[in-house]
C-alpha cells in the first residue's frame, strides 16, 4: 500500500529518489519530511509487498528497509528484490529496532549496504543517505 | 564417550543404569539363598539363612522405595530445568519486545523534534530552539538506557558473540582520542599517551574494546576538572597487555572501588548517565577472559586499569 508519494514536479529529474518501506506511520511521515528538506524525492509504502512492486516500478536511488514489517518482513523484500539489485545494484539501508546480531548479519549477508539501529541519530542517518546515493 | 553423551542428555538412561546396577545385589544374595537351600551349603543355614532372607527383602524394599524417590527428584531437575528454559526464553522474547516496542516511537520523536528543531515545520525563535534541544538530549539519554539495558542484557543471558580479530590497542587508542578532541578541547583536558609498543597486536572484538575504553575516557572526562589531565598507557605483559586510564579528578573512596561495577551505581553524584557504563565494560573484559578493575586516592584522582590476554581462545 502507498501510503504516500513526495517530491518534486516533472521538471525535476535530477532529485534522487527514496523508497521508505517501514510500517510505522509516523515516522514514515518524519522521515519523509527529514528527507524532502534536504533535497530528495521520497516514496513510502508500509508493508512487504507494497515494498517489492515499488522497488520493482519505480527508479529509486536508496531503499531504506524495516526488518519488521508487516507481510513477510523485511527479509522477504531483500528476497524478492534481489535479481533487481544483481542488475540494477540499489544500496539498501537496513533501519531496525531489532538487535539480534543474526539479523544484521543476514541482512549483510543478503546485500545491505548499511544497518542503522532505531533510535537512530537523525543527522547520522541523513550523512548515511548522502553517502550512500553519492551526494 | 557415546554413553557420556546420552547420559548428559537423556538423564534417565542414567538413572535406569544405576537402578540397573543396583538391583544386581538383592538378586545375588536370593542366587546366593537358592544355592544354600538346594545344595545345602552350611554356612547359609539357620540364622546366617534367615539374616541373609532379611537382608534380600530390606534390599527390594530399599531398591523399590529407591526407585521412586529418584525417579521424582530427576523428574522435578527435568521440570524445573524446564520451567527455567521457559523462563529464559519468555525474558527474551519480552527484552527484545520492549526494544522493540521503545525504539520505535524513540526514532519517531527524535525524528520530530529534529525536525522541529531544525525550522523544517516552520522557522523558531531562540528559546523554543533550547527547549527543543532539551527534550532532544533527553531523548538520547533514554535511548542510550535502552540500548545500555539491552547490551547488559545480552551479555549476562550468553547472546553475544565476539568478532575477534588481531588488532592493535594502540590503534584503538588513538582512535578514541581523536574521536574526543573536541569534547576534550572544549574541557580543556590535556590528554597524552603512554605506549610502551605500538605495534603490539591482541585477539579481540574491536568495538567492544572501544566501547569499554570509550566508557573510560567519558568517565574520566565528566569527573575531571577543567585543564586537569587523563593518561592512557598501554604496558606489555607477560601473558597479555594492561590498558590504565588515568585521570586527576577528585577520585573514588575506597569503599565504592568495586561498587561502581554493579550495575546502576553512579560514579559521582552527578545526574549524567545511568549507571551501566562500568558494569557493561566489567563484562566485556570478562568475555575476552580479562579483568577491570579501579584503584584511587581520594583526591588524587583515579585509575581504571584492565588486563587482556593476547588471544581469549586460548
Amino acid at each position: 500500500m502507498i501510503t504516500g508519494t513526495e517530491g518534486g514536479s516533472m521538471g525535476e529529474n535530477k532529485k534522487k529518489t527514496i523508497l521508505i518501506i517501514e510500517d510505522e506511520e509516523q515516522l514514515v511521515a518524519s522521515l519523509q519530511r527529514l528527507f524532502r528538506a534536504q533535497g530528495y524525492d521520497v516514496i513510502a509504502v508500509t508493508d512487504a509487498y507494497g515494498g517489492i512492486s515499488s522497488a520493482r516500478r519505480e527508479q529509486v536511488d536508496l531503499i531504506i528497509l524495516d526488518i519488521g514489517i508487516p507481510a513477510g518482513g523485511g527479509f522477504f523484500v531483500l528476497e524478492n528484490i534481489k535479481v533487481l539489485i544483481d542488475t540494477n545494484p540499489i544500496p539498501i539501508l537496513v533501519l531496525t529496532a531489532s538487535t539480534e546480531p543474526m539479523v544484521e548479519e543476514k541482512a549483510k549477508k543478503m546485500g545491505v549496504s548499511k544497518y542503522i539501529h532505531k533510535p537512530f541519530d537523525p543527522e547520522s542517518l541523513i550523512a548515511s543517505v548522502k553517502e550512500l546515493v553519492g551526494d | 564417550m557415546l554413553i557420556e553423551k546420552e547420559l548428559q542428555t537423556n538423564p534417565y538412561r542414567a538413572f535406569n543404569i544405576a537402578f540397573s546396577l543396583m538391583s544386581i545385589i538383592p538378586f545375588l544374595v536370593f542366587f546366593y539363598l537358592l544355592v544354600s537351600e538346594f545344595f545345602g551349603i552350611e554356612i547359609l543355614a539357620g540364622r546366617i539363612g534367615g539374616i541373609l532372607i532379611i537382608t534380600l527383602e530390606i534390599a527390594l524394599l530399599g531398591y523399590c522405595l529407591g526407585y521412586r524417590i529418584v525417579k521424582n527428584t530427576i523428574d522435578r531437575i527435568i521440570y524445573l530445568a524446564e520451567r527455567a528454559r521457559i523462563n529464559d526464553e519468555q525474558k527474551t522474547t519480552f527484552v527484545a519486545s520492549v526494544s522493540h516496542e521503545l525504539r520505535n516511537p524513540l526514532a519517531i520523536l527524535r525524528t520530530n523534534i529534529f525536525n522541529l528543531s531544525s525550522g523544517l515545520v516552520g522557522e523558531i525563535d531562540g528559546e523554543q530552539k533550547e527547549i527543543l534541544d532539551i527534550c532532544y538530549g533527553t531523548l538520547r539519554r533514554i535511548g542510550k538506557l535502552v540500548g545500555g539495558l539491552l547490551d547488559l542484557y545480552k551479555i549476562e543471558t550468553g547472546m553475544v558473540d565476539l568478532e575477534i580479530k588481531k588488532y592493535t590497542p594502540a590503534g584503538m587508542i588513538d582512535t578514541l582520542v581523536r574521536e574526543n578532541e573536541v569534547v576534550l578541547a572544549e574541557k580543556g583536558i590535556n590528554i597524552s599517551r603512554e605506549i610502551e609498543d605500538p605495534t603490539l597486536s591482541i585477539w579481540c572484538d574491536r568495538d567492544k574494546i572501544i566501547q569499554v575504553l570509550n566508557n573510560l575516557l567519558s568517565n574520566a572526562v565528566k569527573y575531571t576538572a577543567e585543564n586537569g589531565f587523563i593518561v592512557f598507557r598501554l604496558i606489555k605483559q607477560e601473558d597479555g597487555v594492561r590498558i590504565e586510564c588515568e585521570d586527576n579528578g577528585k577520585g573514588i573512596p575506597p569503599d565504592k572501588l568495586e561498587k561502581i561495577f554493579e550495575k546502576f551505581e553512579r560514579l559521582g553524584s552527578k545526574k549524567e548517565g545511568v549507571g551501566l557504563g562500568l558494569s557493561i565494560a566489567r563484562n566485556i573484559i570478562e568475555l575476552h577472559k580479562g579483568r577491570l578493575w579501579a584503584e584511587s586516592e581520594k583526591g588524587k584522582g583515579c585509575k581504571f586499569i584492565f588486563a587482556l590476554p593476547f588471544d581469549p581462545r586460548k
